[in-house]
């Protein structure tokens, strides 16, 4: 008895000990292994891209720069809401998002600032970035439509559009409406047709599903697999890491230049308005739209490079020409909410 | 006095603050938006919120109620066994056992499979609603198991022989007597397990069922509008405190304890036939819950080590242990400090204080954690020191969100300290330090380790408040789960997730080896 | 009406009952008075059914409750339990508490069987009380109406008076007795205090490591123990040595006292005398003196602790107005016309 209560003594001095050690510490948040003696200030991101999909892009860039990188993963939202909280006090420099909604929200919370690089205007296209420069596509996610074919062969199949034809009645999946690139998708599809013929689209679809919505990417194709739908959409990197599993009798269909091009939303990032090393974030964006970084940004996840140049993984390759819709992204932000709202009335969970 | 009651009202103030953020939202005008959600979204979601947390509050109640007369009254085969593995479930997150569950039992799953080949038709999709509400119910049963156990180990014994001493058979006297004796433990057990519903996001997001937390996500992440989701996180708030009031509407009535506990633990004979039933049960309950997720997870895990297990795996396994060590020990002393305020210096203030402290355990982790990453900041700008960022802060968080877990076993515990225990032990001399070290403390020494157990657990697996205010270089083994499941790679996932539940396993077999002494 | 016969019992290699025989009559209340751990609670356990013998039977009224191959499940046995705690259910109030075994019967006949029971008890009044409402007292016969309502053939009690004040013991215990005795109920209980014993029971057994040393009417159990363990153990008292003589006395340094009973003992062997408190009297004017070595007032009486020039010391019951300071030499005599002899084996 007398043994636990010290052992409860101990680690309350313990404790306290420990948070009295990081109050201390907190003035330079620097991890012994990463902190280098000739770059004092790290250059710190907030990423809600997956660490996975980024670390490797980070050491790349600290080889080629000296630069060194800190990062925390966490959320796109709370990342923002992180920003807007620390105010001018943060240590982050660039906010990384995998969703260009999220980047155009930020732009209109302010956390962010115009990059003025005429570096990343040049490489970046016009459809893919912010107009004032607060933001830039650093990759292209495509989100298409795949198919069973055993079933089908891809000259029955047209576009998104098509899909919510009654000829598909009982045969398309969707994943649910929760995800932001079902959003951005609707929402592009309200800046092309407007409100009222992208709601009939939706109703269309969710009228046409197969089976209850999935909670991912992934589930879907393994439900054509499966052969209970024919058709669906995703995002072209989940079929093409399944594919680098099995092989599939799936396969995917571009929807072409002449409907308007694949929705794609991107990957990317801006420097933010309170950024402490403003000049290293903007090499790093800089970087990341060079040739080395495109290719790797785009390989490590199977993603497009923005700049069309970059050559593209072996297997993205091997699907075929894909023409990208050219519209700018910034109407995914401005309509997500409306995009939602329009899901939610259509019955499209 | 007011010593006491004032550091109940500072606890409290301290879990105001993300409330506080909630419901200063409530003020800000969030234009069409509640229009949009009270005819297109609030109705099912309350309806399925509603549904999900009664029928998983009954099924863990029946679950955790049934394994823990079985494994402290009765002899079946396995007794010992079960007894403490039943609680390992609790050191699987939701969301792993989910998507675990889900792999197994989904198109390519092994399930789906043998099904396919046992009868020729293809499995039937399990609802979006029945799959969440089984998957909580697996992982949240121990809460009641662990709390109604305790019940049964002390007093089990002398309800039976009261009931058979009036006639009753044995089943009788469990229904009758055992069951109500035991309602205080099952109020606060079944109250941590509907809060921990309300609050999950997890496992509704891997099955896509609409609840009030991916309402309150839809309304933040896709209608970019938090003010929105903090109002719906007050509005949450309100089923919390059903709950809350439940709780202390069942537990308010009963207040029995055995002044001579059964000398040693007897165990019921009963017939083959339901000794057997009782062995089937448990090793359903079990495997269900515990194996075949497990297993599922290592059959991943194994597919993916090469690629996925770094030394890095080390820095995660450290951050999460030594976070869920220095939580677990903040958070009992809160408790502590909040139930001896509440014993020392009762009434109204003290009362509330307890109520509202432990109100965050309920509310969506993410949410909680941006209003106490905005109301921390906020003070620290008026301080002029930065706070954010600090291990401080984070503890200080779960804190809030954790309270209700440390709180629930020390509360139980105190009220068995009768104040005439008090008084008979300041008879003898014994008084202060004194009295807590030898009169209190081995009396709430097995409430103070399961309230440390279990925050422990919660924190290891917690997500939200580690994401947001983690310093650099905390990655967690949670965190890494987030990693890798935001982009879909549930498999590689497979690996952190197992970390996690070996790292739960330690505790909760320590758990269970002290609380069985009682 | 209460058979018990060659009862053993225990846990593992210790046994608790060690070859017990007992036999209650009808409407008799009987008392098992022993130190905690002589196995009595045991005993009690065994006939209400919650531990199995080991060997031996146990028959209520010619039928086998344990025995010969049969356990019978507690709830099955017309055996009424009073808990030593009471055990009463803390959610339910007395009314309820009472009518809680009564479930077999119509909601109809239920009511009056408890409300004619709260009566007896003297609790209609409390009938809406909850138990953390109502004194130990008026717990104990919530408890004790819970057992009796049920009309079982024999009630058992586990010391149930432990938890109540001196005062309230009296009283209780002579009311309690007076209900028993009203319902013609056939009581078993166990207690370590013999003021409880001597309220309550018309037989008493004494018991001592899992055996009966003797089982008897109260008043042979005072006045004519089996045993110089029984002795010791109830009404106290002291040894007075001395030497057998033939004609059924023996004589001591205080004269020779005639022995009751058929005892028999070589010529000149050495005995004990066993001398109750009540059997030495104070006698200003005897002359035989012996030294106060202390004394306890008691209200009525004093209790002296006499020393005899021999140095044997014996125990006086005197009127309390005889009061004498420690180390004065008063007059005593005995008051005894036969004396209880046991062979004395300390010398």
């Amino acid at each position: 008895m007398t043994h636990c209560f010290r052992l409860l003594t101990l680690s309350i001095i313990g404790f306290s000990l420990a948070a009295c050690g990081d109050d201390a510490t907190t003035s330079t948040p620097a991890e012994p292994e990463t902190a280098v003696a000739e770059t004092p200030q790290p250059l710190v991101v907030y990423s809600s891209r997956a660490e996975q999909l980024i670390a490797p892009l980070f050491d790349a860039f600290t080889a080629d720069t000296g630069i060194d990188v800190q990062y925390v993963t966490d959320s796109a939202q709370p990342l923002i809401e992180r920003l807007k909280a620390e105010g001018t006090s943060t240590p982050a420099s660039v906010l990384l998002t995998v969703d260009a909604g999220v980047l155009w929200f930020a732009e209109q919370q302010g956390v962010l600032q115009p990059a003025n690089s005429p570096v990343l205007d040049a490489r970046v296209p016009d459809a893919y970035r912010d107009p004032q420069g607060h933001w830039y596509g650093l990759s292209l996610r495509a989100r298409t439509i795949v198919y069973d074919n055993r079933e089908l062969a891809a000259d029955e199949l047209t576009g998104y559009v098509d899909l919510a034809d009654e000829k598909w009645r009982g045969r398309l999946c969707l994943r649910t409406s929760k995800k932001v690139y079902n959003q951005s998708l609707v929402a592009m599809m309200i800046a092309e047709y407007g409100e009222a013929r992208a709601e009939e689209v939706v109703r269309g679809w969710v009228a046409n599903l197969a089976e209850p919505v999935f909670a991912n990417d992934t589930k879907l194709v393994e439900a054509i697999e499966d052969g209970r739908c024919d058709v669906g959409i995703v995002n072209s990197y989940y079929f093409g890491r399944l594919q680098r599993e099995r092989e599939l009798p799936v396969s995917i269909f571009w929807q072409p230049e002449t409907l308007g091009g694949v929705h794609v939303n991107v990957s990317g990032a801006g420097i933010t308005a309170n950024a402490p090393s403003r000049d290293a974030a903007q090499r790093l964006l800089e970087w990341f739209a060079g040739d080395r970084g495109q290719q790797l940004f785009a390989s490590l996840n199977l993603e497009f490079p923005v700049v069309a140049s970059v050559p593209v993984d072996p297997i993205v390759a091997a699907w075929g020409e894909m023409s990208p819709s050219d519209r700018t992204l910034v109407d995914a932000g401005r309509l997500q909410a409306d995009a939602v709202k329009l899901m939610d009335r259509a019955g499209y969970r | 006095m007011t010593a006491w009651r004032l550091a109940a009202l500072a606890i409290a103030l301290l879990m105001l603050l993300p409330l506080g953020v909630a419901v200063g939202a409530l003020a800000t005008p969030t234009g069409d938006i509640w229009a949009h959600l009270t005819e297109h979204v609030l109705p099912a979601v309350v309806r399925n919120t509603a549904g999900l947390s009664v029928c998983v509050a009954i099924a863990s109640a029946v679950l955790g109620g049934t394994a823990a007369w079985l494994t402290a009254m009765v002899d079946f085969p396995g007794r010992r066994f079960f007894a403490w593995a039943l609680l390992l479930p609790l050191a699987l997150p939701g969301y792993v056992i989910a998507f675990a569950l889900a792999g197994v039992f989904d198109y390519s799953g092994a399930v789906a499979n043998l099904w396919q080949s046992l009868f020729g038709v293809r499995m039937p999709r399990l609802g979006a609603g029945t799959a969440s509400a089984v998957c909580l119910s697996l992982t949240l049963y121990p809460y009641v198991y662990l709390l109604v156990r305790q019940a049964f180990v002390t007093q089990g014994q002398r309800c039976l022989e009261v009931a058979q001493s009036l006639g009753m058979d044995r089943l009788t006297g469990f229904r009758r007597v055992a069951l109500p004796m035991a309602r205080p433990w099952f109020a606060t057990g079944v109250a941590l397990v509907v809060m921990e519903t309300l609050a999950d996001f997890g496992t509704v997001k891997v099955f896509n069922f609409d609840t009030f937390t991916t309402a309150i996500y839809g309304a933040w992440f896709g209608l970019f509008s938090l003010p929105a989701a903090l109002q719906l996180s007050a509005l949450l708030l309100l089923f919390v405190a059903l709950a809350v009031a439940g709780e202390q509407f069942w537990r308010s009535k009963a207040r029995y304890v055995s002044r001579d506990a059964a000398a040693r633990p007897r165990y019921l004979v009963v017939s083959r036939t339901q000794a057997l039933l009782a062995c089937t049960f448990c090793v359903l309950l079990f495997a269900v819950a515990f194996v075949v997720p497990v297993l599922q997870l290592v059959l991943w895990a194994i597919e993916m080590a090469s690629s996925e297990i770094t030394l890095r795996y080390w820095s995660f396994v450290r951050a999460s242990v030594s976070l869920g060590v220095m939580a677990a020990v903040f958070v009992t002393l809160l408790g502590l400090l909040l139930g001896y305020s509440e014993r020392r210096a009762p009434g109204i203030a003290t009362t509330w204080s307890v109520r509202i402290a432990t109100l965050g355990y309920a509310m969506p982790g993410t949410v909680l954690a941006v209003g106490f990453f905005v109301a921390v900041s906020a003070t620290g700008d008026w301080l002029g020191v930065t706070l954010t960022g600090t291990i401080l802060v984070m503890l200080l968080a779960y804190a809030a969100r954790f309270l209700a877990v440390g709180y629930g076993p020390l509360g139980t515990g105190l009220q068995r300290i009768t104040p005439n225990i008090d008084d008979a032990a300041r008879g003898l001399g014994v008084s202060g330090l004194s009295l807590l070290r030898r009169v209190h403390w081995p009396m709430l020494r097995t409430g103070v380790a399961t309230a440390a157990l279990l925050v422990f657990v919660d924190v290891m697996k917690e997500l939200p408040i580690t994401l947001l205010t983690r310093p650099f270089g905390w990655d967690t083994l949670a965190v890494r789960i987030f990693q890798l499941t935001t982009e879909g790679e549930w498999q590689r996932a497979a690996i952190p997730a197992l970390a996690i539940v070996a790292a739960g396993l330690l505790p909760v077999l320590w758990l269970h080896r002290h609380s069985d002494r009682h | 009406m209460l058979t018990i016969h060659n009862l053993y019992a225990g846990y593992g290699d210790t046994n608790v009952l060690q070859g017990l025989d007992l036999e209650l009559g009808k409407g008799r209340i009987g008392c098992l008075l022993g130190d905690s751990g002589c196995g009595k609670t045991t005993l009690l356990r065994c006939i209400a059914g919650f531990e199995c013998p080991t060997d031996g039977r146990i028959l209520l009224d010619g039928q086998t409750l344990v025995g010969d191959g049969t356990h019978r499940a507690p709830e099955r046995r017309p055996v009424g339990l009073v808990f030593q705690d009471f055990a009463l259910l803390p959610h339910l109030n007395a009314a309820n508490n009472v009518a809680f075994g009564l479930s077999h019967l119509p909601a109809d006949a239920r009511r009056q069987r408890v409300a004619d029971m709260l009566e007896l008890v003297g609790l209609s009044h409390y009938a809406d009380r909850l138990p953390h409402q109502l004194s130990g007292g008026q717990q104990q016969r919530v408890a004790l109406a819970r057992s009796l309502v049920r009309e079982p053939k024999l009630l058992l009690l586990d010391e149930p008076f432990s938890s109540l004040d001196a005062g309230m013991r009296q009283q209780l215990g002579g009311d309690i007795r007076a209900w028993l005795k009203a319902l013609d109920m056939t009581a078993l209980f166990v207690t370590h205090d013999q003021q409880e014993a001597f309220v309550l029971a018309d037989d008493i057994g004494i018991m001592q490591a899992g055996r009966l040393l003797q089982w008897d009417t109260a008043y042979r159990v005072y006045h004519e123990p089996a045993c110089r363990e029984a002795a010791d153990f109830l009404g106290g008292g002291a040894w007075l040595p001395g030497r057998f003589d033939a004609n059924s006395s023996v004589n001591t340094e205080l004269g020779q006292l005639r022995v009751s009973g058929e005892v028999t003992f070589s010529h000149n062997a050495a005995v004990s005398v066993l001398l109750r408190p009540d059997d030495v009297v104070h006698d200003d004017d005897a002359p035989l003196r012996a030294e106060v070595v202390s004394k306890q007032f008691r209200g009525a009486m004093f209790l002296y602790e006499l020393r005899l020039i021999s140095g044997t010391v014996l125990q006086s019951l005197v009127p309390s107005h005889h009061d004498h300071e420690v180390g004065e030499h008063i007059g005593i005599r005995l008051d005894t016309e036969h004396c209880v002899v046991f062979a004395d084996h300390r010398r």
